[in-house]
């Protein structure tokens, strides 16, 4: 692993985790209005 | 004695067990969810985060609760794993991949404990510990914390609260799987199962030459593992390593701690809601699926086909110490659980029993379902079943005195819809990828078998593996995270949804045109629907896989 990859790699899964937990607020959004 | 004779008594054992501990156990945790008093640890916790114990929840700040605390458990799991060269135990294992590291953070927080490393080679002491053990723990606490969440809804009438969240987490850990797992933790040693904090023992082998075999603290891992329904192993080759799993008496123990919180908590619910007939239902539902499977499996794995015929029963990738009664007991307690453990391979089980341990999967993981989740899992699908029976022969859409309209069947549909969308969106994405043919250890039925058995098993947090896949690829990593992450909280939040709309309104007397939900004809109904839904859902993918295998 390059050393300049690290941080690249951590950034990219961060982004991938927050979507992850922004398609879940959404849906406890949607399921507030049912 | 016989294999079949041995296989039978270690059944019956085991149902002697749970029979022993059904009432006494269930009705505790009836009492640690229901108590108005804290214990004085707890008090403390309550302070040190600032929890007001006394106040509920609405259920979407119960939720909230539930996905903020989920968020920075993984946050903090992936960090220790990156920063692993720094902690101390680590034996000069590395900082894990950032792809492993985050489905390993999201595996071990959705209770999932799919494993895409291999523990001895990849992590130390302090990672295994602080982390992943402690995942295992809370984890397992979310899960019946939700369960008891949803059991409240149908209990309290005309309110929004529905507890809360915190309380209920603190409860799990300190009242219930902290000192159970304690105490199995010392009779798994007594057992011969190994705990030690060094990295291995250097032995000379018969040819002279030098092995390290690795070590590990086993069995404080190992007792929670089974008793939180988690799944994961401090080595590769998960229960079935001697050093987790050593002879029959210990594996029987291990079966038995994965079944037993699931299990009782029928009791807890048909306590909590003041009929206890009604967990009785759920669990014969339950029991007769386990059982079910059970029988198919074993049938199957002393039925082969083949070369393993002549063998009198299909031992590839089974110890021999077990057999095959006492491992297709595991594989069907472990996937009709959301456990994972595993101690014989699964991909190496016949067509028959490979398609049971997945169908088991399939199946919403109700028989009985892991700890919390197989609850509210199978309570989903009695909403459903209670739904169906309104439509077919015209009676009122009620169960335990709360009526059923439009919130509550949207709900339960999401919370049901929400992983056959994952299983069959992920694993058509998965076969359609150039690079998954690479990833395979078999072509055809088999190989597609393995596919599915992958997304199954993430997006209903199971974690077992078919294994003969290679799923260290960034897109295996990341999509199967995506299955665990989703697959986990999406029921989640359609289950407190269902608790939300079910407290808030007044209790309804049972009338003529109730339908009895504690006698044995709602039990048929329930099961009919997890067949129904399961075989309408996946009959097709099963066709193409275990099916197609099993008849070729």
């Amino acid at each position: 692993m390059g050393r300049g990859v690290v941080p690249v790699a951590d950034v990219l899964y961060a982004l991938l985790l927050v979507g992850g937990f922004a398609v879940l607020v959404l849906c406890l959004r949607g399921l507030e209005r049912l | 004695m016989n294999d079949t004779l041995a296989g039978l008594l270690q059944v019956a054992l085991l149902l002697v067990l749970l029979g022993a501990v059904y009432a006494p156990f269930g009705d505790y945790m009836a009492r640690v969810y229901s108590s108005e008093q804290d214990w004085r640890v707890e008090a403390w916790l309550y302070r040190l985060v600032r929890v007001d114990a006394a106040s509920g929840q609405r259920w979407p700040t119960y939720a909230a609760g539930v996905l903020g605390f989920s968020f920075v458990s993984i946050v903090l799991l992936y960090l220790l794993q990156r920063l692993q060269p720094l902690l101390p135990m680590s034996f000069g294992r590395g900082s894990v991949d950032p792809s492993m590291a985050l489905n390993t953070a999201i595996s071990f927080t959705t209770n999932t404990n799919w494993q895409s490393y291999v523990p001895e080679q990849v992590l130390g002491n302090t990672v295994q510990m602080a982390g992943l053990t402690v995942q295992n723990a809370v984890s397992a606490a979310v899960g019946m914390a939700v369960a008891v969440a949803l059991v409240r809804g149908f209990v309290r009438s005309g309110t929004d609260r529905i507890g809360n969240f915190w309380v209920d987490l603190t409860r799990g850990v300190v009242r219930i799987l902290l000192p159970f797992s304690f105490v199995a933790a010392i009779l798994l040693l007594a057992m011969g199962v190994t705990m030690s904090l060094r990295a291995g023992v250097d032995v000379t082998g018969v040819d002279g030459s030098q092995y390290t075999i690795p070590m590990a603290p086993t069995a404080s891992q190992e007792a929670i593992k089974e008793l939180g329904t988690n799944g994961g192993g401090v080595y590769n080759a998960n229960s079935a390593h001697p050093f987790e799993n050593p002879n029959a008496l210990s594996n029987l123990f291990e079966i038995f701690l994965l079944l037993v919180i699931p299990v009782c908590l029928t009791r807890t619910f048909g306590t909590l809601v003041g009929n206890r007939r009604q967990g009785g239902v759920l669990l014969s539902v339950m029991g007769v699926l386990w059982g079910a499977m059970l029988a198919v499996a074993w049938f199957a794995e002393t039925h082969p086909n083949g070369p393993a015929g002549v063998a009198a029963g299909a031992m590839e990738g089974k110890e021999v110490r077990f057999g095959i009664p006492a491992s297709v007991l595991f594989g069907v307690s472990t996937t009709g659980t959301s456990t994972g453990a595993v101690n014989s391979m699964h991909d190496s089980y016949t067509g028959g029993a490979g398609g049971v341990t997945l169908l088991n999967i399939l199946l919403g993981e109700v028989a009985p379902g892991g700890v919390g989740s197989g609850l509210y899992g199978i309570l989903v699908i009695a909403v459903i079943a209670v739904f169906l029976a309104g439509l077919m022969v015209g009676r009122t859409p009620e169960y335990l005195g709360k009526k059923l309209g439009r919130r509550e069947v949207t709900a339960a549909v999401v919370a049901i819809l929400a992983m056959p969308a994952l299983v069959l969106l992920g694993t058509g994405s998965a076969i359609a990828l150039p690079g998954t043919l690479d990833a395979l250890n078999n072509d055809g039925a088999h190989g597609f078998s393995e596919v599915l058995y992958a997304f199954a098993s993430a997006a209903n947090n199971n974690g077992s593996a078919f294994a003969g896949i290679t799923v260290t690829s960034d897109f295996f990593q990341s999509a199967l995270g995506v299955a665990m992450l989703l697959g986990r909280f999406v029921p989640i939040l359609a289950v407190l949804a269902l608790a939300g709309s079910l407290a808030q309104q007044r209790r309804v007397e049972a009338g003529a045109g109730t339908l009895a939900t504690d006698k044995p004809l709602f039990g048929v109904l329930v099961g009919g629907t997890i067949v129904l839904v399961a075989a309408l859902t996946f009959f097709p993918a099963l066709a193409l896989g275990p099916l197609a295998e099993a008849l070729a």
